[in-house]
């Protein structure tokens, strides 16, 4: 702690002998920061809007890209109710009719409370772990307490509903949902949302075909019942059939892993888990973040090298200074602290000016370009500032040795 | 106190500059160095006070000889033992006088808090007649006015010997008189004086004289 002291004390940084040196580091600082808070804040921002989707359940139905067939939602805001039914059954080619027409549910997964899913015809299906955040049109999405008494409420897509009652306008209506045993239950429409990518993609297809086929062949009909509807109208399966795709959350270690072996134990080897999902992100986030600072490494070499040569030239013009402190009493380590520690406070002026240049500039194009404006991102500056101390460690270890070893007559014999 | 025996200078093994050079100095002496321009004056005061050292010969500074001395010991001898005054003060630029005059003691091992530097560098200051120039930039000083800042940093930490390098080379005559003053008074006191000049009647003022002619030790008084 003394010893910084005394080089705060015995530091000489003169601003004007090295205003080119100056300029040169603010450049490459508000390059470097520049290309870190950006490459930060999108990952950033693509990364929590991921996780938005995902668990943003409150206007938004929320479907596996492509294969809509297998989705079940756990609602992370009532992960504390999920062991009062443990995964254990699951439903298989259970037939339901609507209006006496036959639907398949081929399989699905059960035991996981306040769960959306969907019932459908598994036709095309793929395996992305893209999202689509399907919008909410009319009505509403079910409550906690119709999920917990078994409402017999149902939310269904455009399609299904312009399908079944040539509207859209279907809340309050009401479709029958019969199961394989006999089992009829009548349910009330009490949202629609919008159609998914993959079933506006079906019903362009379905245009082309034969007007004759039976368009259920290549449509899905979806509908979303809460679960505890679901596992009281349903009848006990006999056994899994591959599902596809199975996007589930839960916050609980231990819930998942005992998900996770249910599952390996139906022989579902396609699943995503949230713990999945993050570290997807996780990757992506961490080989993009390493590409960016990869490339601000070299960036700052370069700078760096042209600052070795800056700094041995004011070594050169400052070898009387160095003379005159050896001649007060200046080992060659106090020389050599004296300029590592000059170089890195140098540094972090630049930085600092460079950071609240960048920031400005940043301001600036939010304020022509009407762009979103990028914040202070803290993290960024902590990086900043630790590459910065390594880095004038690292590079002031020539000039520094260098000074270090000036001649003390000789350099004092110079005009 | 100071025992040169043989002491050969020269650079880079060209001829020598100074030549099998034998004398001693004793505590308390007041001594003038003179000799004509390039006759190795500079070079003998910068090889006592440990800036330089011998090609061959040997130098004992209080009994100890130098030789072998490493970085460390030899710094702390300029920190502690000896004080130095120059014709062209070599005060660093841009600096306030305090900022000069308290740097010895931020080279010194001495355990000693901030405020009791401040007081030191006052006292100093004080003695040299320049107390209210503190916070000044010093290159904003008269010449009289920055080798007073130089006498006062060469004594901050109580130097046993001050060595002084044509001290008054640049100085009008009121200044110079001034400074060979302050340097008369400081060896009343106890301190050993070397002052290199070729100023005869600054000289003759002292005890001795130690006269170098081109690297020879031609007479010592
Ligand atoms: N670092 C050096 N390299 C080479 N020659 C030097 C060096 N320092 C001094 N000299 C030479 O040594 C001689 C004596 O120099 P100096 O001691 O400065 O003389 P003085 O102080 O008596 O005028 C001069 O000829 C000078 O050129
Ligand atoms: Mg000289």
């Amino acid at each position: 702690m003394s010893s910084i002291k005394k080089l705060i004390h015995i530091t000489y940084i003169s601003i004007e002998s090295n205003i080119i040196f100056l300029s040169f580091a603010i450049i490459s600082f508000v390059i470097s920061y520049m290309l870190l808070t950006n490459t930060t804040i999108s990952l950033n921002s693509s990364y929590i809007n991921t996780y938005r989707q995902v668990q943003n359940f409150d206007d938004h139905l929320l479907i596996l890209n492509n294969s809509v067939t297998y989705d079940i939602f756990y609602d992370i805001d009532s992960h504390a109710v999920f062991d009062y039914s443990p995964i254990s059954e699951v439903m298989s080619n259970q037939i339901f009719y609507i209006d006496n027409v036959p639907y398949t549910i081929t399989s699905n997964i059960k035991g996981v409370s306040n769960l959306y899913f969907s019932i459908g015809n598994p036709s095309n299906i793929n395996n992305t772990y893209s999202f689509d955040k399907v919008k909410l049109l009319k009505g509403s999405i079910w409550g906690d307490n119709d999920d917990k008494i078994g409402s017999s409420v149902v939310i269904i897509d455009e399609f299904t509903s312009n399908y079944i009652y040539g509207t859209t306008e279907s809340i309050g209506m009401t479709i029958n949902l019969i199961s394989t045993s006999g089992k009829r239950e009548k349910f009330f429409v009490c949202g629609v949302v919008e159609n998914s990518s993959t079933q506006n993609q079906l019903i362009k297809d379905l245009s082309h075909l034969d007007k004759n086929k039976n368009p259920h062949d290549y449509v899905k009909l979806q509908f979303y019942i809460p679960y505890y509807t679901y596992e009281q109208f349903l009848d006990t399966p006999d056994h899994l059939i591959d599902a596809n795709q199975i996007l589930f959350y839960t916050h609980n270690k231990e819930e998942l892993s005992h998900l996770e072996e249910s599952l390996i134990h139906y022989n579902l080897v396609n699943y995503v888990t949230q713990q999945r999902i993050e570290d997807i992100f996780n990757q992506n986030f961490k080989d993009d973040y390493l590409e960016t600072i990869s490339f601000i490494v070299i960036m700052i070499i370069i700078s760096c090298t042209n600052m070795i040569n800056v700094t041995l030239f004011s070594i050169k013009s400052r070898r009387q200074e160095i003379g005159i402190r050896r001649a007060l009493g200046a080992t060659r380590t106090n020389i050599y602290l004296q300029f590592t520690f000059e170089m890195i406070i140098f540094l972090l002026i630049s930085g600092g000016i460079g950071i609240s240049l960048s920031l400005f500039i940043n301001m600036f194009q939010a304020y022509v370009f009407n762009n979103s404006f990028i914040i202070l991102d803290l993290n960024s500056i902590l990086i900043m500032f630790i590459s910065t101390i390594i880095f004038g460690i690292i590079f002031g270890i020539i000039p520094s040795y260098k000074a270090s070893k000036i001649k003390i007559a000789e350099s004092l014999r110079l005009k | 106190m100071i025992v040169i025996d043989n002491g050969t200078k020269s650079y880079d093994g060209s001829q020598n500059i100074l030549k099998d050079i034998s004398f001693s100095i004793n505590s308390g002496d007041m001594i003038a160095i003179t000799g004509k321009s390039g006759s190795g004056k500079s070079t003998l005061l910068n090889l006592i006070g440990q800036l330089d050292t011998f090609s061959s010969g040997s130098l004992f500074i209080k009994g100890i000889d130098t030789a072998h001395l490493n970085d460390k010991h030899r710094s702390k001898l300029r920190n502690e033992l000896f004080g130095f005054i120059f014709q062209s003060y070599y005060l660093i630029p841009n600096t306030s006088v305090l900022e000069n005059v308290i740097l010895p003691l931020y080279y010194s091992n001495k355990k000693i808090s901030y405020q009791i530097k401040l007081e030191l560098v006052k006292k100093q200051l004080k003695s040299v007649d320049i107390e209210d120039l503190m916070y000044k930039k010093v290159d904003l000083l008269s010449g009289g006015e920055m080798q007073r800042v130089a006498i006062a940093r060469s004594l901050i930490n109580n130097p046993e010997i001050i060595l002084a390098d044509e001290p008054t080379g640049n100085l009008d005559k009121y200044n110079s008189q001034n400074v060979f003053d302050t340097l008369n008074t400081l060896n009343k006191t106890g301190k050993t004086i070397i002052i290199v000049t070729h100023d005869d009647s600054l000289a003759s003022k002292c005890d001795k004289i130690l006269r170098l002619n081109n690297g020879n030790l031609e007479d010592y008084i």
